[in-house]
């Protein structure tokens, strides 16, 4: 699942992809999150901001770039980048929003991919 | 679980597809084949805004893992940052489509021009494109831009000239 900077002089391009096989219910099966070093020496930097409101020294879990909902259990930012304010209020709430789109929970719902509750479940 | 005009649908405990439709008229099983009729009435303007705001935040997360804080603090992104917790007003373009991916493929992208204030967020979720552009803030964004903002017209991603 990797996350690709296919960025040049003129562009920011960022691609991620991944597969149906990573989001199966298996748990065991499920590749895990993809942040590493320098993603923790970048969320560990002086004068750091959340990300999205700009709070100083934000303090927070991990946040899902894509909502778990969605089957993403692996392109997760990690803590303390995103405050929790951020993360537990209009974050998840968009998130919901997303999972809840038509097109989204008709996709979910036909091929069965799990949430967090579901994995829990099965 | 699936919230139709016509039906219902989700996954029992056991797994199963449980369809539930408002009237039998909107759903027939033949053999092992199911056919149900599926209409949506709550994709309004509403809807749509907040479907672009997702993306805008699932593109600004995604471009956090791949270039980090230097690139995302950077003020030309602070538009999406007030789109995503609607701060101020910016107009964003919506739409969707087929993916042009395979359908086993979940897929994130996300581009942005470094001479011009903006950013485009492609979601494809096995089979389905969803879509998000904005172009900065009301004062920066082309009036063309603007007119069709998710409030005032729904862009197909079908169409190409709705990705210029």
């Amino acid at each position: 699942m990797p996350v690709l900077d296919l960025s040049n002089d003129r562009f920011v391009v960022a691609t991620a992809m991944a597969a149906r096989q990573h989001v199966s219910p298996d748990v065991s099966s499920r590749p895990r999150s993809i942040y590493g070093p320098e993603h923790r020496q970048w969320a560990a930097l002086p004068e750091r901001r959340c990300l999205y409101c700009g709070t100083p020294d934000p303090e927070g879990s991990e946040e899902h770039v894509l909502g778990v909902s969605l089957g993403n259990w692996w392109w997760v930012i990690p803590p303390d980048v995103v405050c929790h304010e951020c993360n537990h209020g209009p974050l998840g709430e968009l998130d919901e929003r997303l999972k809840a789109h038509p097109f989204i929970a008709l996709t979910r719902t036909l091929t069965n991919i799990p949430g967090r509750k579901d994995s829990r479940r099965w | 679980m699936v919230k139709a005009s016509t039906l219902n649908m989700h996954r029992t405990a056991d797994g199963s597809l449980r369809v539930e439709p408002n009237h039998p008229r909107h759903a027939a099983i033949d053999d092992d084949l199911l056919t149900a009729q599926v209409k949506w009435t709550n994709i309004g303007p509403s809807q749509r805004k907040v479907t672009a705001r997702a993306l805008m935040k699932v593109g600004l997360g995604l471009l956090w893992l791949a270039k980090g804080p230097h690139e995302t603090f950077q003020s030309r992104y602070d538009h999406v940052r007030d789109a995503v917790l609607r701060r101020a007003p910016v107009p964003l373009k919506h739409g969707f489509g087929n993916s042009t991916f395979p359908n086993h493929a979940l897929v994130v992208q996300v581009i942005s021009d470094r001479l011009q204030t903006g950013l485009l967020v492609s979601l494809h979720y096995f089979g389905t494109e969803l879509w998000a552009q904005s172009l900065g803030y009301e004062f920066e964004a082309s009036a063309e831009f603007i007119a069709e903002d998710v409030d005032h017209q729904y862009v197909d991603s079908g169409n190409e000239e709705s990705h210029k």
